[in-house]
């Protein structure tokens, strides 16, 4: 449903992601995971269309994004990590001004904003100006915006930040049951737990490069010492050396 | 209609629409303040134009060919700054406003984002020139007795205009992004439009447009704008407006139509060629401008070097916290607009002195001489408060959303309000000082006068910085994104009130010796030494009362910060 076709971004003389070549299927959670700086962001910038490779090519259930962008579009909801949102708007006038850029109308538009309300329990603030939504209500109306049009594709930069746990929880069983019903959702988190949980397969990016590929199963046998934890992975893939230096920095 | 660019505006327009919501009261206030004012502004400028072009007409032969190059120099100015507020406006909407990864995001073809911000840049952009410049084009049809055609036409040709300043605005800045940072760009075209801005200013005021209610000084302006030669041209658009208009207002034979047609047909075709252009140059652009790219600095400036020499003296976290304001201050370019409308308000006040002519004034020079000093002290105050008000009381809210910092740092409020007392008071003791002296040595007042209104200063800008810093401390606004709007809140509004009282209170206790000692002097009766005792006693009294008014609010907003956090 997602295939990154040898992309690089470079910016002046950073080289940003580096000949990334990944395939999500549909109906898969993936997660992508990275330290700080990894290009976690940049990649996703790049299939939401937001940014353009220098080389390869991103493609979006076969559409090439930076070929037609508006078609790829479509199939997609994107949540980046930082939302902007019309703090002048109130929520229901936020989510019928995303359905009418979706093309969704009348009577199904009305419904669906009833149903996502409800679902992200911002029923009783609907008609509340959005500059005095907390940030998780932020959070959780921009999920609404995303999933309005039904998208095939849900693209998720962070998605756990400000959640109280039963936000959280709420979201994680969002993307099940999306995924169960066969969309495809490429996140990027920090939330070590949430991939675990959550993910069908992961990736790991370390300074622009793919660097680990698999199921957690998988990842356990790429790393060394067979370690079981998400974290240890991660952290002896991305990040062994710099905590040796610290935890020896420290000690002296 | 969701299917057209005018629905990417929705947005815009609910949120203008909701702008008061759930805020009763305050912004009717605001709104009828504001709308009193431009009023105001609206019938002053009429009435400038309208009292020029009634000489005009009043003048044989040349009277009428006057008022046709005046209306040529309006509209050319017009057409400059209208493309020069499009390009400025331009960069927000198409390249900085956070809205835009929203709408890129959606499955929307840049077409209609185009049309849509251009839609937005035009509005934003133009409105503010065309409301102030209809009393000009009223002014013409209510002299020459215009018929309705006329602004029927200033309405009808003044649209074209706009589209085509904002298709060309727009074209120029793609252009500029393609070569240089969009955040960069415009923060120099804000500074460069405020310095522009200013030195118009300046410019008026040094033209004395007050001397032009004198026939002889009309009769000279006459002769400049004869002799002056008009800048434009018969391919620019401004000229196709004059054109449309010159024969309407004046009666005279002309080819409005074809002008106007010119005028349509052009505006329409820039709107298809910015929309091709956009098509081939804009996203690139935008998605450059996402790409970031930090500033560099140099690690050691001459700035960095001066700072470090002057806060010397000072102790380590005092130290730290002055230089870290004046790194702050230089690098907000939001604070260098205030201080270049604030330096241009300074030199017209000592410009408005420069040029005071007592004579014409009908009672004893040198007394009066000592009573306008009198005033130029409660004067001077003023204006240092109004530059407080701007940078002084900001001081505790500019700290913003990085309080934490300050606060889990082993420093005291008490001690942080002290160092950001020192930093303003020194600025602000050199330029009341400046001030006094300039404005005194102008009006050439006794030297008891000029010693006596140093003093005073001295005392006042203490008061003033004081206050400016306890009360920012007491209403510190830490979440508002521009600087400028901390100075428009009720704290805000709270603290001029208070030194607008404290000044006058300060003066009122001075005057009342003084004047006694000046009325002696003229008298021919000789001044008792008690008559002495009595103005340093009043100079005693302001003196304790600006210590009062100084360290008072400072310990209250110590004691508000600190609870604050608690």
């Amino acid at each position: 449903m997602i295939e990154l076709r040898e992309v690089t971004k470079q910016y002046r003389d950073l080289v940003a992601v580096n000949r990334l070549s990944l395939h999500v299927n549909r109906g898969e959670v993936f997660g992508f995971l990275g330290p700080n700086g990894a290009g976690k962001t940049t990649t996703i910038k790049m299939i939401a269309g937001l940014m353009r490779p220098t080389e390869g090519s991103v493609l979006v259930g076969g559409i090439d994004v930076a070929q037609d962008p508006i078609r790829a579009k479509a199939l997609m909801g994107f949540i980046p990590d930082r939302p902007f949102l019309y703090e002048k708007l109130t929520g229901e006038e936020f989510l019928r001004f995303i359905g009418g850029l979706y093309r969704v109308d009348g009577r199904q538009l009305a419904q669906r904003v009833d149903e996502l309300f409800e679902l992200f329990s911002l029923r009783d603030f609907r008609d509340e100006l959005i500059e005095g939504y907390s940030h998780g209500m932020r959070q959780r109306l921009v999920m609404g915006a995303a999933f309005l049009h039904h998208p095939e594709v849900v693209i998720v930069d962070e998605p756990m930040v400000g959640l109280d746990p039963q936000g959280a929880r709420l979201v994680k069983s969002i993307f099940r049951e999306l995924c169960a019903r066969g969309k495809t959702i490429f996140m990027s988190t920090h939330t070590l737990g949430v991939a675990e949980e959550v993910c069908d397969r992961i990736g790991i990016i370390h300074k622009g490069e793919l660097i680990a590929l698999g199921t957690k199963e998988e990842l356990q046998q790429q790393a060394k010492g067979g370690a079981e934890r998400l974290e240890s992975i991660f952290l002896q893939l991305t990040g062994g050396e710099e905590m040796t230096r610290v935890v020896e920095y420290l000690r002296s | 209609m969701k299917d057209t660019f005018l629905y990417l505006l929705h947005p815009s327009w609910r949120s203008l629409w909701n702008r008061d919501r759930g805020k009763p009261g305050s912004g009717t206030i605001k709104n009828a303040v504001i709308f009193t004012l431009g009023a105001l502004f609206w019938v002053g400028i009429f009435y400038l134009f309208y009292r020029v072009l009634s000489y005009f007409q009043g003048v044989e032969v040349i009277g009428n060919i006057l008022a046709v190059k005046l209306l040529t120099m309006i509209t050319v100015v017009f057409f400059s700054l209208l493309v020069f507020s499009n390009i400025v406006t331009a960069l927000s909407a198409f390249y900085l406003s956070d809205e835009l990864v929203l709408l890129h995001s959606m499955p929307l073809s840049l077409e209609r984002i185009y049309l849509a911000k251009f839609t937005e840049t035009l509005l934003s952009s133009s409105w503010m020139i065309v409301l102030f410049g209809m009393p000009v084009f009223g002014a013409y049809g209510v002299v020459y007795r215009a018929s309705w055609d006329y602004y029927g036409a200033v309405l009808l040709g003044f649209v074209p205009l706009l589209v085509i300043a904002a298709a060309v605005g727009i074209i120029c800045t793609m252009g500029l992004v393609r070569l240089f940072p969009a955040r960069r760009t415009k923060e120099i075209l804000v500074l460069l439009s405020i310095l522009v801005m200013v030195s118009l200013y300046l410019l008026f005021r040094f033209l004395q447009p007050e001397r032009l209610f004198e026939e002889a000084e009309l009769d000279r302006f006459i002769n400049f704008l004869a002799m002056v030669k008009t800048p434009s041209s018969v391919y620019l658009p401004s000229h196709w407006l004059t054109e449309f208009l010159v024969p309407l207002l004046f009666g005279k034979p002309g080819a409005p139509l074809f002008h106007f047609l010119l005028l349509a047909s052009t505006a329409m075709a820039s709107v298809t060629i910015g929309t091709w252009v956009g098509g081939r140059i804009y996203i690139d652009g935008w998605m450059r401008s996402q790409e970031g790219g930090g500033t560099r600095l140099a690690a050691s400036s001459w700035i960095h070097r001066a700072s470090d020499f002057l806060t010397r003296p000072l102790g380590m976290q005092t130290r730290a916290v002055v230089r870290k304001d004046i790194q702050l201050f230089l690098r907000d370019t939001t604070q260098w607009t205030q201080l270049l409308l604030l330096g241009a308000l300074i030199v017209v006040y000592l410009y408005n002195f420069r040029v005071l002519d007592l004579k014409k004034i009908p009672l004893a020079t040198v007394y009066m001489q000592n009573l306008l000093s009198f005033l130029n002290m409660g004067l001077a105050g003023f204006v240092i408060s109004a530059v407080a008000i701007r940078f002084v009381f900001p001081a505790v809210s500019i700290e913003g959303k990085s309080f934490w910092l300050i606060r889990s740092a082993p420093i005291s409020i008490e001690r942080l309000l002290w160092s950001k007392f020192r930093m303003y008071l020194v600025p602000l003791l050199v330029l009341s000082e400046i001030l006094i002296v300039l404005s005194n040595w102008f009006l050439n007042v006794s030297g008891f006068m000029m010693g006596l209104s140093i003093v005073t200063m001295v005392f006042l800008t203490v008061g003033i910085v004081g206050l400016g810093i306890g009360l920012g401390a007491v209403y510190p606004r830490f979440f508002v994104e521009n600087v400028a709007k901390i100075a428009t809140g009720y704290g805000a509004i709270l603290y001029m009130i208070l030194a607008m009282g404290f000044i006058a209170l300060a003066v009122f206790l001075e005057a009342w010796p003084v004047n006694v000692i000046f009325m002696s002097y003229f008298a021919g009766i000789e001044i008792h030494a008690s008559r002495w005792v009595l103005v340093v006693c009043a100079l005693a009294l302001v003196a304790v009362l600006s210590l009062a008014v100084c360290v008072l609010p400072m310990q209250l907003g110590v004691r508000h910060l600190e609870a604050r956090e608690s």
